[in-house]
């Protein structure tokens, strides 16, 4: 598991080609729009230690300004109003990044204009760009005081360096998460964040002694790490050490693929309907008597992880929590040898293939042979001009 | 703790940015920025989207040629998936025909499995048989341990058959499984070699006519790569051999997504191997239930509806319209002016509905209407039309409209679509060049205004319809007003669109599809009556 994340993750040429691209596009932007106060922001797994080669680059143009400006221009009116307003600055600074990307001859020599540049009008307006050194790039603007992604992407990092075995297991669990499905959020699974607080949660609380700690509470008051979205540090330096040494406490010593089996398990027995994952406390709560309402409030959500600083439900995505579970069980039987009716231990022995990692992370699920065909080929294949001219040419 | 450099983004500093500065609306404004950079040029006009031509509609698809072959004609109830036709053609068809499938999956025991393990085991037990009732024969030892793989996770799915032994042609050693429950191995998967092989040990023991007594179907996968696996026509050729005497039937499998050989080629072969014939059975795909409702409006000729007035006028007041009133009448009653006030009355009706909606589940969502006409020059007079209309209506019942068109440019059709789904728009009218560029898993009724264009019928009602909704999201109501003169030629189309989505056929369709039929025969016979002149 360890050589499978060395082999796969981001090379560092990777990772500096993708911080020139956001310099670039830092410089670019301000020379066309010298009113705009802002940060370009690389944020996701590319900057926080967990990424793979040729991975996506998020990127956020950080500009509580626009906000600003329109709370002055749109002084008391209702909230969702305001929301509208909001959205329609987003799409207009987009628009303007996108006329400066195809306009600007320093920059537009640097995207892929056969694919050219796509804006996205989803719940989340983004603008999706591919480089000529194929950086696939999703440009969002995040008009918030708080920027949630760069603080979610700092306290990873720091939780990547604090053990050794965090990146890896996140890593498996993830490949694992896309050949099976549960990594999977448009059908129903997991999206990668969501899929990288439980490894952290599992990590904090379901292995004993735990592994990894709550930075917010260990740092809380030191101004090094958020706390929530009203209570945190404006500065985040990527580069500085921890404040102060972590808690010294016993030391666990399993493996990755001990710990990957640990977690399918872990999971497997949680019971979501009655609990959530605070990533907050670092506690398992009940949804029914939770102190945070929208928690409480959420009838119709399967899973519930509480973001780390914000409102949001990473979890929302989930809508076939029994198909996830079922999944996690197959894998678990992986590593069961099946009983051998003489009772012949050797027989067992002999029967038995131990999982090897390809066959968990490439695992095909009894799934797959019980999916409706998400392609429809049927109706276009049979709209085609060539055909028998009398059905005498056949029969 | 040691610092690690490797790949970290360094500082990121957001004091200071929570502040106006120089800022004021204009700076973010897209207007703004395109005036100060005149020289970049004005916003240009969207690409052209190339919608792919629908079947013409007066041919003959290759759907409706295969239902001649399918088992649909040996039965009164239509028969929908692959998976029932094969459940219907194993478990209850009497008939010695073989079966031939197209299907689209990269594992074809999808459509078999579930089937196979309900045959049911008393037979087998009866005549004591060793030999196994089902041969499924795969390409290769890879497929078939695969394939055991699913039979057995299904059979421990099923309630009953779970003495049916499945075992792998291509192990040597008698699989776990069976060996466990004693079962009797009524199923045989392997690749083509173990088969053949087996067939061979089989025929030497001198016990081949027992085998074939036994084997009720071999279903044979892999008919798409049949030039490609070496001697797997030869072993097809043996097997139809092995098995002719007894009633064993042939299911072929044909995967047409990856399809090297021609398909006719294959069809052709496997139909030589049995005189009796063969039906032909194709993987349909379920359809998506896009539509809450279809409805149809008529639009008469100006005659026939003046006509109407006049009947009723003679109802009510015991005399038939004036000659000067018969005029007015037929010009009131021109097909725009009647589309027009249909327009307008689904507009208002529909926003009643939903704000009626909005009051009984304390809601206040907008119902979001989208208009398809023919070209731009009719969605502008649409939108100019209810415009004024609008200014004129008291100020509840107003509504804010615009277009898109396939002339705007990206950014004007990105600022229409967020207020379609964000702002205030309510109703957009487009031509129906412009459907894909309306944003997604918004609209929530399509008044198609004019009729689809008949090159494009399917792409527009179908494709484009779907790619209107997604997943997750509410279905289409969708509103057509059929033109009873011009657009009399769509209507088997418009039949057949009902039935793909299960929508009942409006009654009145009877009436002109019997004028349709006239029309029809009088252009077919045209020629002939132009030779024998």
């Amino acid at each position: 598991m360890l050589d499978y994340f060395n082999e796969s993750k981001q090379p560092r040429e990777e990772f500096e080609r993708k911080m020139d691209w956001c310099y670039q596009l830092k410089n670019i932007i301000s020379k066309h729009n010298p009113d705009w106060l802002f940060n370009i922001v690389p944020t996701g797994s590319t900057v926080t230690g967990l990424a793979t080669k040729n991975c996506d680059l998020d990127v956020a143009i950080h500009i509580p300004q626009a906000a600003r400006v329109l709370n002055i221009e749109y002084d008391n009116i209702p909230e969702d109003e305001m929301k509208n307003h909001w959205r329609r600055r987003q799409l207009e600074i987009l628009q303007i990044v996108r006329i400066t990307l195809k306009n600007d001859e320093q920059i537009r020599s640097r995207i892929n204009w056969e694919k050219g540049v796509q804006l996205v009008q989803a719940q989340i307006q983004i603008l999706k760009i591919e480089t000529v050194d194929e950086i696939e790039c999703d440009i969002s603007v995040v008009m918030e005081p708080f920027l949630s992604s760069m603080h979610n992407s700092f306290m990873i990092w720091h939780l990547v360096h604090i053990d050794q075995r965090f990146a890896p297991l996140c890593a498996v669990v993830k490949q694992w998460g896309s050949s099976t499905g549960v990594k999977n959020p448009k059908d129903g699974g997991f999206n990668s964040y969501a899929l990288v607080l439980l490894v952290i949660h599992f990590l904090q609380c379901g292995t004993s002694p735990p592994i990894l700690p709550n930075l917010s509470k260990v740092y809380e008051g030191c101004n090094f790490i958020a706390m929530n979205d009203m209570e945190y540090p404006l500065l985040l330096d990527f580069d500085a050490p921890l404040p102060n040494e972590l808690p010294v406490i016993r030391q666990n010593y399993g493996t990755v693929s001990r710990l990957f089996l640990e977690f399918l398990h872990y999971y497997h027995k949680f019971d979501f309907s009655c609990n959530y994952i605070s990533m907050r406390e670092s506690r398992v709560l009940s949804r029914f008597n939770s102190p945070n309402p929208n928690v409480r409030d959420e009838k119709l959500k399967e899973v519930y992880i509480e973001d780390p600083f914000d409102a949001h439900n990473p979890g929302r995505t989930v809508r076939n929590l029994r198909n996830i579970r079922k999944i996690i069980n197959e894998t678990l039987n992986m590593f069961i040898p099946q009983k051998d009716p003489t009772n012949s231990i050797e027989n067992q022995r002999k029967n038995f293939h131990f999982p090897q990692l390809n066959d968990i992370i490439l695992m095909k699920t009894s799934q797959e042979y019980n999916n409706d065909v998400r392609e429809d080929f049927g109706s276009n294949f049979f709209h085609n001009d060539a055909g028998p001219s009398t059905s005498t040419d056949i029969f | 703790m040691e610092r690690k450099d490797y790949c970290s983004m360094g500082k990121c500093d957001s004091d200071g940015l929570n502040i106006e500065a120089d800022a004021n609306p204009l700076s973010f404004s897209i207007d703004a920025f395109r005036a100060s950079h005149s020289e970049w040029g004005r916003a240009e006009p969207r690409t052209r989207i190339k919608y792919p031509k629908s079947l013409h509609i007066d041919s003959y698809k290759m759907s409706d040629f295969m239902e001649e072959f399918s088992i649909n004609r040996q039965k009164a109830s239509k028969i929908r998936t692959l998976r029932d036709a094969i459940e219907e053609y194993v478990l209850n068809l009497n008939s010695t025909k073989h079966l031939f499938c197209m299907h689209s999956r990269l594992h074809p025991n999808f459509y078999y499995q579930k089937t196979i393990l309900k045959i049911p085991s008393k037979l087998a037990s009866m005549r004591k048989m060793k030999f196994p009732q089902v041969i499924i024969v795969t390409e290769c030892k890879e497929a078939s341990r695969r394939m055991v793989s699913s039979f057995v996770v299904e059979r421990e799915s099923m309630m009953r058959n779970k003495d049916c032994g499945i075992k792998n042609a291509d192990e040597e050693v008698r699989s776990t499984e069976s060996v466990m429950m004693d079962r009797v191995d009524r199923v045989m998967i392997g690749s083509y070699e173990a088969i053949e092989k087996y067939l061979d040990e089989v025929t030497n023991k001198g016990e081949i006519q027992n085998l074939a007594a036994s084997v009720k179907f071999v279903v044979l996968n892999g008919l798409e790569k049949l030039s490609i696996l070496s001697n797997y026509n030869d072993f097809i050729m043996s097997i139809v051999k092995n098995f002719n005497v007894s009633w064993t039937r042939l299911i072929f499998m044909y995967n047409f997504v990856n399809g090297n050989e021609n398909l006719l080629d294959t069809i052709r072969f496997c139909r030589a191997l049995n005189k009796e014939g063969m039906f032909v059975e194709v993987d349909r795909p379920t359809v998506r239930n896009l539509f809450e409702t279809i409805q149809f409006q008529l639009i008469s000729s100006p005659d026939d509806k003046a006509t109407d007035l006049s009947l009723k006028e003679n109802n009510t007041t015991g005399s038939l319209l004036s000659e000067e009133n018969y005029k007015k009448a037929r010009i009131y009653s021109h097909p725009q002016q009647q589309k027009m006030r249909n327009c307008i009355k689904l507009i208002r009706e529909l926003r009643n509905e939903r704000e009626k909606s909005n009051n009984r589940n304390k809601k206040n969502r907008r119902e979001r209407i989208l208009i398809v006409t023919a070209n731009h020059k009719m969605a502008r007079f649409l939108m100019l039309a209810f415009h004024e209309l609008n200014a004129s209506a008291d100020e509840n019942s107003r509504y804010m409209i615009n277009t898109i068109l396939e002339y705007d440019s990206e950014e004007d059709v990105e600022l229409r679509n967020f207020e379609f789904r964000h702002g205030k728009l309510d109703v957009l009218v487009i031509d129906w060049k412009s459907i894909q560029s309306v944003i997604r898993g918004t609209v929530d009724s399509v008044i198609m205004y004019d009729r689809p264009h008949p090159m494009f019928f399917q792409t527009i009602m179908e494709t484009e319809m779907e790619n209107l909704t997604s997943r997750n999201c509410v279905k289409l109501k969708l509103f057509i007003f059929f033109n009873a003169t011009e657009d009399l030629f769509l209507l088997p189309e418009y039949i057949k669109f009902l039935e793909k989505y299960n929508k009942k056929v409006p009654d009145w369709f009877q009436t002109h599809y019997k004028k349709f039929l006239i029309q029809w025969k009088f252009l077919q016979d045209l020629p002939t009556k132009a030779t024998t002149r």
